[in-house]
């Protein structure tokens, strides 16, 4: 994304005609029913401020910055706007403009630009908080995390929340059974992998989000890779639109690369489950296909759900916990997940962890991967 | 939030967006009846006018209340369905559900029934806010306006009394009224109070809080054909669309595109177009009709072809032209009868005069052949939708002056202006005087600037 200026955004606000057509899909306004956290809402607030700047006081923009933080980053008006409003654009430079407000998120910030990783944690413990776990499923996996020299052909690019929370340990496990599984030449970049950005991107701070992926961008030439893959859509969308890496690497989502190296299963699983779209991998980087071909293979057959979000995006629960539960909430009735033997299966962090903390079983892909290709006990 | 809550409520898909914030005094979001009337009871204690929001997609700018302070109700939260009736055909709603939401309900537990009233903002629209502007969709010709789907409303007037204004028949200037208070009852009965007043009041006559409306089986499925129709110019567009009245086509979907200055809408679309669905056996009826027109080309298109230009159609009133923005300068055309007949001549007196006003024309599109009320007749032609490209200096003079142009080119023609944007102008309609002996009777708090304001105090409100 690039930082526009004034008169840009002035351009943008002109084009918006308040049809409204973006409260029909926004997961805020749907949630909250105020008009005050709709896109249509948001950018109204702009367009009055240009003309009527002596009515708008302080208080009005802590308010206002309450609603542009009060949001999932989802895209979904972006997708459904027929004037071609680039709305996440403008509201991304007014995150910027008011970041400052939010204690919490500075801290994020700082914790990104001081540690390298959103939690403020020592970055060296990036490969080691989930390796340490998994000594009994691969003993030789301390050869795979990179040092200085090493070069490999894939990357698996980890994340930070998948990188220290627990949770995601057995995705990991999942991943890492069917890279072995199909001989695949990987390192994890441990300790030399730093935050991808995409969380100071939701804070508007490009040029600390840049300099991390400067760094990244260096590791991942020096080790020489062909491939960078990664399970996490936010990772994905930075690692393709901001790092500056060599045309040559291909950067792909785990399940874009699984589907294109396992033709078949030997264990279908003839089961049906209901997929969510993570709202960045399938807006954001049209990653639709694939999913369903890899599950197809798998034997899952899926249940389609209304492309909408969780409620875990745009750093909505942190913002907002009220809000992103009621997203869900209201997901769990409309797919009626609450419905004895309900699971969904997804394929981004996020997403999984708010389906779980909101009582919805849910599932990696790559944990049924393993299953499929008897790699793994029974579920 | 209050206070943001005080300077968002004022958006709207109208021109009317430059509403001082300072004078929505109160906003009241209700979730039920007694919360409707706390809020009725603020304004009325508080001498302050009532303006209902909806969903805030319509053109007329009626939910912004215009220059002076009030309290807004929005109906954003009302939005239950209290009864799905499927064996007498009918739901009671809230106002404020859309026909997307509603639909997608009704569909739910029965999923070839459907509410039939399709605007093009029907993700959008409210059912009250439907009613208030008697809107039509692409449905039109069969399914009629939305009065001609509703069976009964309740209202509340300022002193919250309730008042149940029932459908009795065919006939909807003819309803039955039900009011806690005897003596306002019998005075609406002596004034003849309807379904009709009701319809197109803007929000005038009181706060609408439920609607009974119709719903129905949709036809059998694989039992209708689609097809696109081109006319070489706009006096054989307009034939065709007197050829499908005349015939009496019950098309169930009639769109038109009349002009394009978009190659993304013009290139596929090649204007003017019709897209039409009906049911099969009338094939070779709309066939004849347009073997009956000089170079005009019908094409029998698939369900897949179909949505492709539908969605086109939809998304097009919502466009940017390819340079600068676009604006909604005076939205619709009622276009029947004769008139049908020069549709050219029509279109070329239309474009002249807003180009004379520095609006250079940008698309026309609408529901064809569709039917609306006028002064309680129904009417059988085209709506047709207008939008122009913004002049870079728009002042409210400029939009003044615009305005009143199109007015007196719709009434040199003997076209049907759609009350948004005149509302001055139509002090001298049927409609206009109706709602004015109806306040003298209600009220005068609801949205009394639809019946006060100056146009020149209302351009004043263009962004």
């Amino acid at each position: 994304m690039t930082s526009k200026t004034e008169d840009e955004i002035s351009e943008l606000l002109k084009k918006c005609v308040q049809c409204g057509s973006c409260l029909a899909v926004c997961p805020i306004y749907r949630a909250t029913k105020n008009e005050v956290y709709s896109p249509r809402g948001k950018l109204y607030y702009l367009k009055l401020k240009e003309a009527f700047p002596e009515k708008f006081d302080e208080e009005l923009a802590k308010e206002y910055a309450k609603t542009i933080f009060t949001c999932a980053v989802c895209s979904r008006c972006v997708e459904n706007c027929d004037a071609e409003v680039k709305l996440v654009d403008i509201f991304l430079e007014e995150r910027l403009a008011s970041v400052d407000q939010f204690p919490l998120l500075v801290q994020i910030g700082e914790n990104i630009t001081d540690e390298m990783n959103v939690y403020g944690l020592d970055n060296e413990m990036r490969a080691e908080t989930w390796t340490m776990e998994l000594y009994d499923d691969f003993p030789d996996i301390d050869d795979r995390i990179y040092s200085e020299g090493m070069t490999a052909d894939t990357i698996l690019f980890v994340g930070c929340l998948m990188s220290f929370r627990s949770r995601h340990t057995n995705v990991l496990k999942s991943i890492l059974k069917v890279m072995e599984h199909i001989d695949e030449n990987y390192i994890i970049l441990g300790g030399e992998e730093y935050c991808c950005g995409h969380p100071l991107d939701l804070l508007g701070k490009i040029e600390e989000a840049d300099k991390m992926r400067a760094h990244n961008t260096e590791v991942i030439h020096k080790v020489g890779a062909k491939t960078v893959v990664t399970d996490c859509p936010g990772c994905l969308e930075a690692l393709i639109d901001h790092h500056k890496l060599d045309q040559a690497i291909k950067i792909q989502h785990m399940t874009e690369y699984f589907d294109e190296k396992i033709e078949s299963v030997p264990n279908k699983l003839n089961i049906k489950l209901k997929y969510h779209d993570p709202c960045e991998l399938f807006r954001n980087n049209e990653v639709t296909e694939a999913p369903r071909s890899l599950m197809k293979k798998m034997g899952i057959e899926v249940e389609e759900m209304e492309p909408s979000c969780c409620g875990g995006g745009g750093m909505l629960r942190v913002t907002d916990e009220k809000v992103a539960t009621d997203i869900m909430k209201q997901r769990i009735t409309i797919e009626g997940l609450d419905e004895e033997g309900a699971c969904v299966i997804t394929c981004c962090p996020s997403c999984l962890e708010q389906f779980e903390q909101n009582g919805v079983t849910s599932w990696d892909i790559a944990e049924y991967l393993v299953k499929a290709l008897n790699l793994e006990e029974e579920k | 939030m209050e206070k943001l809550n005080r300077y968002i409520i004022g958006s709207n898909a109208s021109i009317f967006q430059k509403i001082d914030p300072t004078t929505n005094v109160e906003v009241f979001l209700p979730t039920n009846e007694e919360e409707i009337k706390e809020a009725i009871t603020y304004a009325r204690e508080k001498n302050l006018p009532i303006t209902t929001k909806g969903g805030g997609s319509g053109m007329s700018g009626a939910c912004t209340g215009g220059l002076r302070e009030k309290v807004i109700i929005s109906t954003q939260r009302l939005m239950d369905v209290y009864e799905l009736n499927f064996g007498k055909g009918y739901a009671v709603v809230g106002p404020g559900i859309t026909p997307d939401i509603f639909n997608a309900l009704i569909q739910k537990e029965q999923p070839n029934w459907k509410f039939f009233v399709s605007p093009s903002s029907r993700d959008v629209a409210t059912l009250g806010g439907m009613l208030s502007t008697d809107g039509g969709g692409n449905d039109a010709w069969l399914a009629g306006t939305m009065v001609d789907s509703v069976l009964s409303v309740e209202l509340f007037d300022l002193n919250n009394n309730k008042i149940i204004v029932e459908r009795t028949g065919d006939d909807l200037s003819k309803s039955k009224i039900t009011c806690e208070d005897k003596k306002l009852e019998k005075q609406l009965v002596e004034k003849g109070f309807s379904l009709l007043d009701i319809a197109g009041s803007h929000g005038v006559l009181g706060f609408i809080s439920k609607i009974k409306v119709m719903i129905k089986p949709l036809p059998e499925a694989g039992k209708e054909s689609y097809a696109i129709v081109h006319a070489n110019t706009l006096d054989n567009f307009g034939r065709i669309i007197h050829g499908l009245i005349e015939y009496d086509v019950p098309l169930t979907y009639g769109e038109t595109i009349v002009e394009a200055r978009h190659p993304e809408i013009s290139g596929p679309t090649n204007p003017p177009m019709f897209i039409l669905k009906y049911p099969i056996e009338y094939d070779e009826k709309v066939q004849d009709v347009c073997k009956n027109i000089d170079n005009v080309d019908f094409t029998s298109i698939d369900l897949k072809e179909f949505k492709k230009f539908a969605d086109i159609r939809v998304k097009m009133a919502k466009r940017n032209p390819p340079v600068g923005f676009q604006m909604a300068l005076f939205e619709g055309y009622g276009i029947y009868g004769d008139n049908l007949l020069r549709f050219g001549e029509i279109i070329k007196e239309i474009n002249e005069s807003l180009e004379k006003h520095t609006f250079e024309p940008f698309i026309k599109f609408g529901h064809a052949p569709s039917v609306y009320y006028e002064d309680n007749k129904k009417i059988k032609g085209i709506i047709m939708h207008s939008r122009e490209k913004r002049p870079e200096n728009l002042t409210p003079k400029v939009v003044f002056d615009g305005i009143v142009s199109c007015v007196k080119t719709c009434e040199k023609l003997g076209i049907t202006p759609k009350p948004e944007h005149k509302w001055p102008y139509q002090k001298t309609t049927v409609k206009y005087k109706r709602l004015v002996e109806l306040t003298d009777v209600l009220g005068k708090q609801f949205n009394p600037f639809l019946l006060e304001s100056e146009l020149e105090e209302l351009a004043e409100l263009v962004l």
